[in-house]
């Protein structure tokens, strides 16, 4: 955000504004690492002066990630992740732009494709199962039916939102079908398909959770599962912590991919 | 050459009364416009006259062959005719000359030639110390003048000009009508030129076609007899004056319907 500079003055007056839109910018982020040290604070020392069954310290949470076992847990979770959610981005994508150049696909998928953004995945997770057996494939499965509607709903919505008057000119300039879809189509909607893949990202986590922690008892998930029924508080609040930590990470990356390819965009406002 | 030679058009659309309603567009329009002639179409809104343009570049289909281009009838975009835009339509996520150089990489023209086309364009509107700016960052005028040069860069014979200036303020507007006729005296394409400023038509063509309210006719055609180069003295010149009162009055006459609406 920049401050609203009013030029009376000379350069004094702009100075003053610039160093006024600093102290605001160094006030905002003070006040987030504040909430977030009073919230660890209050973490800690209600956790050191109540029963250890009922919450654990900061402090011993975290300690609680150091282990390599847990590495390897998310290893396991993390391969049905990356392939779910990989295969969601890309067939997503790919679907939700078949959908905006053909009517057909539109016409046909588009119903199905409502329907399951607002279904109960969870009730897939069973069918999964039964199909795959307690295996990779079903985890991956499940990761991907639970991200790949919103990458695909959103890649749809972005190849709709190319303004005609564009579509019009590369008409009027002679460009092909499948020029005016990699220069305009698909950079029009990249702004929605990061919004999908942001939203998938979410989803696919819950995804990958979700199977373990119902039926397969492996992964991140299964160990949240296991600490748990041990009343291990500082084992769960320590993989809850990590949740926390991989959610951020991911939600950043791709935010950050979105801010270099959207640049023309974000610079707009 | 571009010649219009008895063309109609009827819009067809879903819904309405009968399932569908008819538009009648345009009715029966002849106009012949010589090569390096700068034609200027006037009318009120909804005339059909933007129609009219998309027709002779080939977005709007055209039955038969009703508009002929160098004696070839029109039934597609082509490379000998280059469109300008009202509302620029220019890719923001592009700088100014990969703008320029757009249809020109449609064509495949290899990318050291397509670099000195778009610059060599960019120059002719005085934007070359702004290639590597997007679009947002230049005004309205400046975007209008990479709208310009992306039209120019395909090196067409005929120049369509939709509105071009319709969306920028007045003195922004003038001073981009004096640009087009210094690039245009210096290339002499065929130029049609819709607007809807009277000033501005007066000023820049040879001819200006008066278009009747839907659906549209051609209600006059006024040789402008202004000499050239024209400049601020033209706008003063009471010879300038004469000929938009003239066009003002035959516009009234034709809104005469308009106006008693209205009224009533």
């Amino acid at each position: 955000m920049t401050a609203a500079v009013r030029v009376a003055s000379g350069p004094d007056v702009v100075k003053g504004a610039i160093r006024a839109s600093r102290r605001r910018q160094r006030i905002r982020l003070l006040t987030r690492v504040l909430i977030l040290v009073s919230f660890l604070g209050i973490w800690e020392i209600v956790g050191r002066s109540t029963s250890r069954l009922f919450l654990v310290p900061f402090s011993e949470s975290l300690l609680a990630t150091f282990d390599p076992d847990l590495l390897r847990a998310w290893g396991t979770s993390l391969q049905a992740f990356v392939i779910g959610y990989g295969l969601a981005c890309i067939l997503g994508v790919a679907v939700g732009l078949l959908m905006g150049r053909f009517r057909l696909a539109e016409w046909s998928l588009n119903p199905y494709l409502t329907i399951l953004l607002t279904a109960p995945m969870v009730a897939l997770i069973p069918v999964f199962i039964i199909i795959f057996g307690f295996t990779l494939a079903a985890r991956a499965a499940i990761v991907f039916s639970f991200s790949f509607v919103y990458v695909a709903i959103n890649a749809f919505a972005g190849s709709k939102a190319v303004p005609r008057e564009l579509v019009e000119m590369s008409d009027s300039f002679g460009l092909t079908e499948w020029q005016r879809f990699r220069w305009i189509v698909v950079r029009s909607a990249a702004p929605l398909i990061m919004t999908g893949l942001r939203l998938g990202f979410g989803r696919a986590t819950i995804g990958m959770l979700l199977s373990e922690m119902l039926l397969l008892a492996v992964g991140i998930g299964g160990r949240l599962i296991e600490s748990s029924n041990r009343f291990d508080m500082a084992g769960v609040l320590g993989i809850v912590l990590m949740l926390l930590a991989f959610s951020w990470i991911g939600g950043s990356a791709i935010e950050a991919a979105d801010h270099r390819i959207n640049r023309w965009q974000r610079r707009r406002r | 050459m571009i010649t219009v030679d008895g063309l109609s058009k009827w819009f067809v659309r879903e819904g309405g009364r009968d399932g569908v309603s008819v538009l009648h567009v345009l009715d029966n329009i002849d106009l012949t416009i010589k090569d390096h002639e700068f034609v200027c179409i006037i009318g009120p809104s909804g005339c059909g006259k933007t129609t009219m343009l998309k027709m002779i570049d080939g977005l709007v289909p055209v039955e038969g062959d009703a508009i002929r281009v160098d004696d070839v009838p029109v039934h597609g975009p082509g490379p000998d005719r280059a469109m300008v835009f009202q509302n620029f339509a220019l890719l923001p996520w592009r700088d100014a000359i990969s703008n320029v150089e757009l249809p020109l990489e449609a064509r495949r023209v290899p990318p050291a030639e397509r670099a000195d086309r778009a610059r060599e364009a960019l120059r002719l509107v005085g934007l070359n110390k702004f290639e590597r700016h997007l679009p947002h960052e230049l005004s309205g005028g400046m975007q209008q003048r990479v709208g310009l040069a992306r039209a120019l860069a395909t090196q067409p014979r005929h120049l369509l000009m939709d509105e071009p200036f319709g969306a920028l303020d007045e003195q922004t507007r003038r001073i981009l009508q004096d640009d087009l006729i210094r690039v245009w005296e210096q290339l002499r394409q065929t130029v049609v030129f819709v607007t809807h400023s009277m000033d501005e038509a007066v000023y820049l063509a040879d001819r200006v076609v008066i278009m009747s309210p839907r659906p549209g006719r051609i209600a006059e055609i006024v040789p402008i007899d202004l000499e050239r180069p024209r400049d601020d003295l033209t706008r003063r010149s009471p010879r300038f004056i004469q000929l938009v009162e003239h066009v003002w009055e035959r516009l009234r006459e034709l809104n005469v319907v308009d106006a008693v609406e209205v009224a009533g």
